[in-house]
């Protein structure tokens, strides 16, 4: 990887330099070659004085977005393995083995200031790190290329300075077994880190509360002189993952009409609901079905092929949503709902409860919230399918209902994600053995 | 005189930047002689250690006896140019004697100076006596500008391409203003990197920089600092070159102006010292170092400097003069009894902005720009009441600067 330098200022043409030295001197400076002629040198100036730099050390420096994060940050970011790692101790007992850094967030902006510099002794390193694999073209998205032809540059002709750098320290990750940074964006998402792939792609921002106060929490959960950010991953192999990968990476920050944001989020939807039908079939019809009826079988099976029983499965069984997003987000479904079919409020009673599935003597409140919401999400996704035109039946409410919608589709945003980390395959799920077949919505 | 290789080839008036340019002849060798001599005394050109493949190829010509373009060089010593004009400029022997007096500057050229020198103590460490005699003997040319001022000094080097490309925002706003430094203001000392000394806790010892800063965030009525380029281009851009002179009266107004201001509110302050025991309060907890430990302190740093600056420029376009300003400091009050109170309230403000900015020092720049803003506008609430002033910065610096970063 290298930075794009042009020939000459304002040229179409680019010569590719790559980092060779660290120069130490009244100033400091990275060194680059010139690939093609390694004779001839730029430098980028590093602003800060060299302290001791802990070595050696890798790291992989991912940049992102993020209106919450500010200049005086450095948010130590630490994961708690999915697996339930044990370690044995010397009496032979087993312990859980806590969470762990792996690295550091900070400002792009952190690195040009020394004089308001947030780093102490040890992470000016991984800011020192994560610099050279910037001025390497390392990170996670291309560096920009400058007009100027000049012997000295500095970040700022290279990145947007206001962009936030996660470091992750390879020595810290080498022992999580198939550790991918890439599971984890799920769940940065949440607190208001979008990817950045490139810096001259225009980021969509999801301003939604729920983002921000759930970032607010780093800082009141953390000591004034060390933040911490404790993240999960999503439970799935990289083959299974790939397209929520895409969104989150790319398509969940692009800026596209609500109809396509809701079609390519429902994806994540229809990928799940395909996983837990297999799931579903080993455990209701595979397991223990020798003496059920033909017309009981014949009912679980149908019922088993209905979208909205699953999406209500999934939302109540296999993963775990935060009401303080899923209460907000029932009532504008609600609303919005109501809007496309004003006869909607007087069948609401029955509606949301499309495809319930019940525990025994009745569901708490936060399952009943969930199942209400999986109802309502199926059917905002059959009006946008099938009924999109009504939409627009009343042009006077029409932008009220849009809004809605682009409301709807950013809190969906982050249901999907929570769904995803939160993801729990249900082999070893209790059936309830009187599940209450209901109307399938789809 | 000694012996010479130097011939005059041919004089051009400039009239961009009224000096003559001299065309002359000479041996690498005299050149080199007077080359070792500038290169290690030359303040407007840093150290130059890139090397590229040209140079290469370069050194590989020399040895062939290649011509080159002609080195521009630059007659450093104006004392000699009594009743000087450009027009008419036709003194060969001063050119001469600044080559006898190592009065040099090299404007254009370094590199293949470096590349010149480089080769011939190379031949010399070799002992390869036919090959140094032969290169030291060859022809160059050199165009010597008689009668530039430093400022055209600095002009033709950033136009001819050179220098510019080593050159920190720093170097060139000293070099730029260094007549400033020079001038000799009643009782008040610049500090400079060169000087390699601390500044002195007082309020008549100043870095240079951070008033020069101050000055150039007046004469552009922005907080922010300005970047190198924009530097670059106020130099290629100046019409008359003669403007940066007539600024020094302005430059001299403006720190004076400072100076009382601080003088002023150190005194109002009752020369307010941090004390630790009072940061313990819940009203006043802070998360890192203070702003400042004093209010001298506070105020000396480059963000209040540079709010200063843009704050002046802003009160001229609402008619309000350095003259009157200074009338106005010495009403400074506030509404209620403690001053004190003020500067620790001050200290949490630019606490909390350091905790919540994205641009930390640009948004504390802000923060100052409009404390002075309102505190000497008579159109402003605000006007001569620092406790005021310092609530209204904090409650803009809030809304205009943190609000859409931070809830």
């Amino acid at each position: 990887m290298s930075l794009l330098i042009p020939v000459e200022t304002g040229a179409d043409e680019f010569d590719d330099f790559v980092v060779t030295e660290f120069e130490l001197g009244d100033n400091n400076y990275f060194i680059l070659s010139n690939k093609r002629e390694p004779t001839e040198k730029i430098r980028v100036l590093f602003p800060f004085e060299c302290k001791d730099i802990a070595a050696p050390y890798t790291v992989q420096t991912y940049l992102f977005k993020n209106k919450h994060v500010s200049q005086n940050d450095v948010i130590e970011l630490k994961i708690s393995p999915l697996e339930k790692v044990e370690i044995k101790k010397e009496e032979g007992k087993k312990d859980k083995v806590k969470s762990f850094r792996i690295g550091y967030i900070f400002m792009l902006n952190a690195l040009l200031e020394p004089e308001n510099s947030p780093f102490n002794e040890h992470t000016f390193s991984f800011a020192y790190y994560a610099f050279e694999k910037l001025v390497s073209g390392e990170a996670s998205c291309k560096p920009k290329i400058p007009h100027e032809k000049k012997d000295e540059y500095n970040l700022a002709d290279f990145y947007e300075t206001e962009l936030s750098c996660v470091v992750i320290c390879d020595q810290n990750t080498e022992s999580v077994q198939g550790f991918n940074f890439e599971h984890y964006l799920f769940d940065l998402f949440l607190y208001g880190f979008s990817y950045v792939m490139d810096q001259n792609k225009k980021i969509r921002i999801n301003n939604s509360a729920f983002i921000a106060d759930k970032f607010e929490t780093i800082k009141s959960t953390s000591s004034v002189d060390k933040q911490g950010l404790n993240i999960t991953k999503a439970p799935f192999t990289q083959s299974e993952i790939s397209y929520p990968i895409t969104l989150i990476k790319s398509l969940i920050s692009e800026e596209s009409h609500f109809l396509t944001r809701f079609h390519t989020l429902y994806q994540v939807f229809e990928m799940l609901i395909d996983d837990i039908l297999k799931s579903e079939i080993k455990l209701q019809i595979c397991a223990g079905t020798e003496d059920l009826p033909g017309h009981k079988l014949k009912e679980k099976v149908s019922k088993l092929a209905t979208e909205g029983y699953r999406v209500n499965l999934l939302i109540t069984r296999y993963s775990k949503t935060s009401t303080e997003l899923t209460l907000p987000l029932t009532e504008k479904l609600r609303e919005v709902l109501t809007h496309i079919n004003p006869l909607y409020q007087e069948s609401g009673e029955q509606e949301p409860r499309t495809e319930v599935d019940d525990t025994e003597n009745g569901e708490d409140k936060t399952e009943i919230q969930a199942t209400k919401l999986a109802g309502l999400i199926v059917k905002l996704r059959n009006d946008l399918v099938h009924n999109y035109r009504s939409l627009h039946s009343d042009p006077l409410k029409r932008s009220v209902k849009e809004l809605l919608v682009t409301d709807i589709v950013d809190d969906l945003e982050l249901v999907c994600c929570e769904v995803l980390i939160s993801f729990g395959r249900q082999e070893r799920r209790k059936i309830v053995p009187q599940e209450r077949t209901s109307i399938a919505v789809d | 005189m000694g012996e010479t290789s130097l011939k005059v080839l041919s004089i051009l008036p400039d009239h961009r930047i009224k000096a003559a340019n001299v065309m002359i002849e000479v041996n690498i060798g005299e050149y080199l002689n007077i080359a070792d001599h500038i290169t290690d005394n030359n303040d407007y050109q840093r150290k130059i250690v890139i090397k590229s493949k040209i140079k290469e190829i370069l050194r590989e010509d020399f040895l062939q006896g290649c011509s080159i373009p002609p080195i521009v060089l630059a007659v450093k010593n104006q004392n000699d140019l009594h009743d000087f004009n450009f027009e008419n400029f036709s003194d060969e022997g001063l050119i001469a004697k600044a080559f006898n007096g190592n009065d040099l500057l090299i404007i254009d050229g370094l590199q293949r100076t470096y590349v010149m020198r480089s080769l011939r103590d190379e031949l010399q460490a070799k002992n390869e006596e036919d090959k140094l005699l032969y290169f030291l003997g060859q022809r160059i040319r050199a165009e010597v500008y008689v009668g530039l001022e430093r400022l055209g000094i600095l002009y033709r080097m950033i136009t001819l391409n050179t220098g510019q490309n080593t050159m920190s925002t720093r170097h060139l706003m000293e070099m730029l203003y260094f007549d400033y430094k020079t001038t000799g203001l009643d009782g008040i000392n610049f500090v400079t990197d060169k000087d390699d000394a601390p500044v002195r806790l007082n309020i008549n010892e100043f870095n240079f920089k951070d008033v020069l800063d101050g000055f150039n965030s007046y004469l552009e009525g922005k907080e922010n600092i300005a970047e190198r380029t924009e530097i670059l281009d106020n130099i290629k851009t100046l019409n008359n070159l003669d403007d940066l002179n007539k600024d020094i009266d302005v430059f001299q107004s403006f720190i004076k102006l400072f100076q009382k201001f601080l003088e002023k509110i150190i005194e109002k302050t009752d020369d307010w010292h941090f004390d630790p025991e009072d940061f313990k309060q819940t009203e006043f907890n802070i998360k890192a170092q203070p702003f400042g430990k004093s209010t001298l302190e506070v105020f000396k740093r480059s963000q209040p400097l540079t709010g200063f600056g843009a704050a002046l420029k802003f009160l001229e376009s609402r008619s309000v003069g350095i003259k009157e300003i200074e009338i106005m400091v010495n009403e400074i009050k506030i509404d209620t009894d403690d001053f004190q109170y003020v500067m620790k309230s001050l200290i949490k403000y630019l606490d909390l902005i350091r905790d919540k900015s994205k641009k930390i020092g640009n948004d504390q720049r802000y923060f100052f720009r409009t404390i002075f803003q309102s505190l000497f506008d008579k159109n402003n609430d605000c006007f001569l009441l620092f406790d005021k002033s310092v609530q209204k910065a904090f409650d803009e610096t809030r809304d205009y600067k943190l609000s859409n970063s931070n809830k």
